[in-house]
């Protein structure tokens, strides 16, 4: 799935878990330049995403008087 | 008697009156105070308001006193004027709301303590919002400063939200039957929103007493969307508030609840690359660590090994120089060279000259 079809919440979530990764037994120096790379796409992407996200706001046209 | 005048029956004339007050006052709201309330058979609701000069029969059901009523207190009435062929005038009370800060504390009191004995503001009813709604149902007068105030902070915070306003009254008899129905409206959706907001900006006690209404407490109680209630200052509680699954202090406060503020996430997106950084350097710290002691450790042994071999070379060097005639020499000993026999010659060598000598005796040992 590619960055842009996540949601921020998604987002979120892979970016804490590369935080994880790198502060795990996993951590391996060959892998860890690209892991990096994607956790700093990651933040920018998040950054983009909420400050380009505008709410939706409807006014609904029906009228709660009572009939 | 004209020959003119209008000729009814009594039923017809009945008729003909609720036919001109519907059409004339469909809906009136009267201020009074209560006088002479009774309930029969705990159902029918029977008062009077009246002022300093004039009195004014009201009838209802009880689900229709929508505030707990005293003799003496001030309410506004919503209702309708009737002609009752059996009871003659009187207003069809539709809903009652408390006037004037001591009525309406007294009602909210009232109604409070008995909410309160049905468990209606439990904190075992309350409910989580969601962390990040995507679709959120508002009820609101729009025009209402309440209601500008929380969607500017929404929009500052957070965005990618559907949002569907339902425009209602916020004050005054009113309001609770549109709020109302604007809870049912929500909840009766196929794909209803996530989360339920209700706000509206500060006022007296009069302005916000529609917020303590039992049947639109009631419906926020009953409402299948959890529901976020910001209404008035902070120092004002209504019923609506205690009923809801999370109260707001203000309708700006009921955005800071709804949604996290975007800047606070983009910094912390960022204060994860900024751990990972340090994550990455404490490693290459770890590594160069680890790398200059393999080194140390392998100038050690190299040093350990050319101080063996240098010591063991020494004491070959010392052992060859043992032997060394010339040493030994040194030492006072002589080289005997020749014939070692009676009148025989021999050389004598010894450290610093050599010696030619005749043998004249030789003796075994």
């Amino acid at each position: 799935m590619s960055n842009k079809s996540k949601t921020i919440e998604e987002k979120m979530t892979e970016l804490r878990e590369a935080a994880a990764w790198f502060e795990g037994e996993d951590f391996s120096l060959s892998t860890a330049s690209d892991k990096f790379k994607d956790a700093t796409k990651l933040a920018a992407d998040i950054e983009h995403d909420l400050k380009n996200l505008e709410n939706q706001i409807t006014v609904l046209k029906q009228s709660f008087e009572e009939a | 008697m004209e020959k003119n005048d209008l000729r009814l029956s009594v039923s017809d004339f009945v008729g003909l009156v609720n036919q001109a007050f519907d059409y004339a006052m469909p809906s009136v709201v009267i201020v009074g105070e209560v006088s002479g309330l009774s309930v029969r058979q705990g159902k029918w609701v029977r008062f009077k308001l009246k002022d300093e000069v004039s009195s004014v029969d009201f009838f209802g059901s009880i689900y229709q006193m929508t505030t707990p009523l005293e003799d003496g207190m001030i309410v506004a009435v919503q209702g309708r004027p009737r002609l009752s062929d059996k009871w003659g005038f009187s207003v069809s009370m539709q809903s009652v709301q408390a006037v004037g800060e001591g009525s309406i504390k007294r009602s909210f009191e009232l109604l409070k303590k008995k909410l309160e004995a049905e468990g209606l503001f439990d904190e075992s009813r309350k409910r989580r919002l969601p962390d990040l709604p995507t679709y959120v149902g508002v009820i609101s007068s729009t025009e209402a400063a309440g209601y500008i105030d929380f969607t500017k902070i929404l929009n500052n915070r957070w965005g990618g939200m559907k949002v569907e306003v339902a425009r209602t009254l916020v004050q005054g008899v009113r309001a609770p039957g549109q709020i109302i129905r604007a809870i049912e409206y929500f909840n009766t959706l196929g794909e209803p929103p996530e989360v339920l907001v209700i706000v509206r900006g500060g006022g007296d006690a009069d302005d916000l007493a529609a917020f303590n209404d039992e049947a639109l407490v009631r419906a926020i109680a009953a409402s299948r969307i959890p529901t976020l209630v910001g209404v008035g200052h902070e120092i004002d509680t209504t019923l609506a508030d205690l009923a809801a699954d999370v109260r707001a202090a203000t309708p700006s406060n009921a955005a800071q609840i709804l949604v996290p503020d975007k800047r606070e996430l983009i910094e912390r997106s960022w204060n994860i690359v900024r751990a990972i950084v340090s994550n990455l350097e404490r490693h290459r710290l770890d590594y160069e660590r680890e790398v200059e002691g393999l080194i140390s450790g392998a100038e050690q042994a190299m040093t350990y090994a050319l101080q063996r071999y240098k010591d063991e070379v020494a004491q070959t060097l010392r052992l060859l120089k043992e032997y060394d005639p010339q040493t030994v020499l040194a030492r006072g000993y002589a080289l005997v060279r020749g014939k070692v026999e009676p009148g025989g010659t021999v050389e004598i060598e010894r450290i610093s000259d050599v010696i030619e000598a005749e043998v004249r005796n030789v003796k075994q040992k």
